[in-house]
């Protein structure tokens, strides 16, 4: 596998000195779908996938082989993570949560994120 | 598992609110700081997976594998982990306020300090888990299992706790004020020094250490006592109802609030009867003409003088009286004249120690002029302790004291230099009363007289 040049994908991601980056050919290849990921993991099994402080909100993800990937500080809110390809189902069946109606006041009692 | 597959994958302080992990496989994964506010990890497999101060408000649990997860610090608060398993998951100092983690199993888990205020664990199996300064007050631990579980000086106050099984539970120094322990199997329990503060107890008790306790105003009804180890327990103002079983030991029960001069006897049963007559002056009267096997001990028995009290109470023990222990020793804020008369009107003699008396001969001045209780007085050395009470040799029921040279002698000597004298004067005082009419007290119900043969 060619490695490609890395980026600083998200430069507001700054968590204490560390600057984190994912790999951006990995990054292009999860982007692609899950199927395209899971085959390029099947063909590369020696590779390991970093897509740490990635941007994956709201993706989908069901299914996906992300057995040992770096997703440190990876944005991952709303993402689904569940069965191939049931991610509309479960949003039916009330399983999925983005849907949910969460109201400010709950926001607020999580804990802070990032400190900056 | 048929979700993602995220096993060993390092989430560090990932975002994953409200994330769909259903049946996602995060076994082994780094999810350190990572913050999974209502995420949905229901069926979830995340068995070892490292969620120090992971967030995890109000996410979905239900059925996820936890077994031997790292959970040290993470704010679960809210969260629902019903039937979730937990066994030997680390949750050391959790937030777990309000959480459910109704049928969850949590055995051997390690809970120390965790916050679980108000958190519903009905019928969650918590066999061996270490709950040492868990919080729990208000908690719901209905048909819980505790069993083996280590709850030293956790907060119990106002759990309900009904129909679980503590048997052989730690709760030594736990706190259950409040707490409804209604048909509770605490069998084997360790209660030292607990505080059951107007507790509620049902329970079975058998073989359960509660040496003491504070059973103060507690509720004790149908509960198994057999075995119990009571001694020391306070039990001012406790009701107990239809209590099963014999203690092994009931010692020295403070019948005093706190604050008062302690007053101790050596039953249960005794305990609630003196209260009773303490705390009510209608039925005072009736103390005169009661015929009792109570025999008041006064003295100052401090940590060395024990032995002598010790001795005195086996020996009364032995002859089937009652004993109770008025002890100078302990500071008493407010005037115990009162207590005192009281408790020397219902017995049948009175010992009064006076080696390092204190205030004992002027509290025997206060009653012996007033009370015909035979009194008789020991003395450690051979002092006169008429120079202490002059005015008092007058009254028949006085008895010469009793001078011993050391605690040897006055074993030898109990039964028949003070004991003996002791009942033979007040069967020389109150032969009527005492003999033909042993179990009717007269003056109480003449009523109730039974009809004499013709």
């Amino acid at each position: 596998m060619v490695r490609g040049y890395q980026v600083v994908t998200r430069p507001d991601f700054v968590a204490g000195r560390v600057t984190v980056v994912a790999d951006e050919a990995h990054l292009e290849i999860i982007r692609q779908g899950v199927e395209a990921w899971n085959r390029w993991r099947q063909d590369n099994p020696g590779a390991k996938p970093d897509l740490s402080g990635a941007d994956l909100t709201d993706a989908d993800l069901g299914g996906a082989d992300l057995a040992g990937a770096d997703l440190t500080e990876a944005a991952l809110r709303k993402a689904y993570f569940g069965e191939a390809g049931k991610r509309d189902e479960a949003a039916l069946k009330g399983g999925y949560v983005s849907g949910a109606n969460i109201s400010q006041s709950e926001l607020r009692e999580t804990l802070p994120r990032r400190q900056t | 598992v048929s979700g993602a597959n995220l096993s060993g994958a390092t989430l560090f302080k990932a975002d994953l609110r409200q994330a769909d992990l259903e049946r996602a496989d995060l076994s082994g994964a780094d999810l350190r700081g990572a913050d999974l506010a209502w995420a949905w990890l229901a069926g979830a497999h995340l068995v070892r997976a490292n969620l120090w101060n992971a967030n995890l408000f109000k996410a979905e649990l239900t059925g996820a594998d936890l077994t031997e997860s790292s959970l040290w610090r993470a704010r679960l608060i809210e969260a629902d982990l019903t039937r979730a398993d937990l066994d030997t998951a680390k949750l050391k100092g959790a937030d777990l306020r309000r959480a459910v983690l109704a049928e969850t199993r949590l055995t051997n888990a390690d809970l120390r300090e965790a916050d679980l205020a108000e958190a519903v664990l009905t019928g969650a199996n918590l066999t061996g888990a270490n709950l040492t300064g868990a919080d729990l007050h208000g908690a719901n631990l209905r048909e819980a299992v505790l069993r083996e579980a280590h709850l030293h000086a956790a907060d119990l106050r106002r759990a309900n706790l009904r129909q679980a099984d503590a048997s052989h539970a730690d709760l030594s120094g736990a706190q259950l004020y409040r707490a409804n322990l209604n048909r509770v199997q605490l069998s084997g329990a360790n209660l030292a020094g607990a505080d059951l503060y107007r507790a509620y107890v049902r329970a079975d008790l058998s073989g359960a250490d509660l040496r003491g306790a504070d059973l103060r105003r507690a509720v004790l009804i149908d509960t198994d006592m057999h075995g119990v180890h009571l001694t020391g327990a306070r039990v001012h103002g406790i009701s107990a109802w239809d209590l099963k079983g014999v203690p092994a030991d009931q010692r020295q029960l403070v019948i005093t609030p706190e604050g008062e001069g302690e007053v101790t006897v050596d039953n249960l049963k005794m305990a609630q009867f003196v209260y009773l007559i303490l705390a009510n002056e209608e039925i005072r009267d009736v103390i005169d003409t009661l015929t009792s096997k109570v025999v008041l001990i006064l003295g100052r028995f401090t940590e060395e003088r024990k032995a002598v009290l010790d001795a005195l109470r086996d020996e009364l023990r032995d002859h089937d009286y009652s004993p109770i222990v008025f002890d100078f020793d302990l500071p008493a804020d407010h005037d115990i004249t009162e207590t005192v008369t009281l408790l020397a009107r219902m017995a049948r003699f009175v010992i009064a120690d006076l080696t390092d008396p204190s205030s004992i001969p002027q509290e025997l001045q206060a009653f012996v002029p007033d009370v015909a209780v035979p009194v008789q007085p020991i003395i450690l050395q051979d002092q006169d302790p008429w120079s202490m009470f002059p005015d008092l040799k007058k009254y028949p029921w006085m008895l010469e004291p009793y001078a011993y040279g050391d605690l040897t002698t006055l074993l030898v000597d109990l039964t028949t230099r003070v004991i003996e004298p002791a009942s033979a004067k007040r069967e020389e005082l109150h032969p009527a009363m005492d003999g033909k009419q042993p179990s009717r007290p007269p003056g109480l119900a003449p009523n109730f007289s039974p009809p004499l043969p013709p």
